[in-house]
Formats: C-alpha cells, structure tokens, sequence
C-alpha cells in the first residue's frame, strides 16, 4: 500500500495552501480538485518533478521557464 | 511532493457556513432579520445572534457566494476585520476536513501556529 498525505495550510483570512506527497502523474489533481472546487477560486497550481516521473495521460501545464 | 495549490476560500455552501458559525460557538438562525441603526430590520439568509449589541446576518448574492452583512459601530463583541476572518479561516476548515473525508483521509495533526495559520497533515493508504 502506498502512503498519500497532504499538508494543508490555512491562513487567516481562509487561504489554503495544500501540498501532496505520494501521488504520482495527474493522481494529485485527483486528489485536490474536489478541494479546490469546494473552496473557490485556484490562485496558484504549482506542479513538482515528482508530477513529470509517470505521466499518467496529456496534460498540458504552464511552463515554468520565464 | 507532487504539486503545490493555493485556494482562495469562497463562502459558497449553507450547511458548511451554518456548522462552520456552530462550532464558532455561534447561535444561527436561518431566514430572519437583523436588527441595527435605530431598530432598522434588514433580511438575511443566516443571522448570527450575538449576546449584546447587533447581530451580524450573511446573504446569498447572485454569485452564489455569501456575504456578511451589519451594522458593524453596534456590533459588540467582535469587530467586522476579526469577525470576518474568523468566520473564513473556520469555513475554510470545516470545508477541507469536509472534503477530505469523504476520499478518505485522515487528520493525523492539527495546530495553530503562532501566526494564527492552521496547519492539517492528513493521511490515506491506497
């Protein structure tokens, strides 16, 4: 079985900042779309090299070079 | 680590606002008005009834979002800045344990840090 955690974050004026460990390719998105839908608005999505290791289907993310 | 997500809480959900103002330890009524300036009434979708001074109401916009409404200079108690984050930051929370329960997460911690940000670590085997 394969550990999944996230650290959640909320400030005080309701922000909430979450990281995922232990999901690989698009499984995190998964994981925090439903949060994310829930709360509002998405400010900012920043993928990690861990999301590059099994890219489970197309995807297309902003680049990150500037 | 595999992505990083910032979210702006917007106050959308009726039954999480009202157990969100529960657990702040709020008495709430749903469908009434709130008393201000000069006895004036004005209708809300949830008034908070506080112990002294002004209630404080919240109604449904057109946005589908919920906003604070009241009469903050009789409002005692509190105040509009402290009230509103309050009500934020618990919303935010009641939605995310919300969330994450349902796919089957645990809180293995929780604590307010010294910046008044609260901090979850929540866990699921797959």
């Amino acid at each position: 079985m394969d550990k999944q955690e996230l650290e959640i974050t909320i400030d005080t004026n309701g922000k909430v900042s979450i990281k995922v460990a232990g999901a690989k390719g698009g499984q995190c998105l998964d994981i925090t779309k439903p949060i994310e839908e829930a709360l509002g608005e998405v400010k900012v999505r920043e993928m990690t090299p861990e999301y590059y290791e099994q890219p489970a289907e197309p995807f297309k993310v902003r680049s990150n070079q500037r | 680590m595999s992505h990083f997500t910032e979210v702006a809480t917007k106050i959308a959900n009726k039954e999480l606002l009202v157990a969100c103002l529960k657990e702040l330890g709020y008495t709430v009524e749903e469908k009434t008005t709130i008393k201000g300036y000069r006895g004036q009434e004005t209708p809300v979708d949830i008034a908070v009834r506080m112990r002294q001074g002004y209630d404080i109401g919240f109604t449904l916009g057109p946005d589908g979002t919920y906003s604070f409404v009241a009469d903050w200079f009789g409002v005692q108690g509190t105040n509009q800045q402290e009230f509103t984050a309050k009500v934020q930051q618990q919303y935010a929370l009641t939605t995310v344990i919300d969330q994450i329960s349902r796919q089957g997460f645990n809180v293995v911690e929780q604590q307010r840090e010294a910046t008044g940000e609260i901090r979850l670590v929540v866990r699921r085997w797959v």
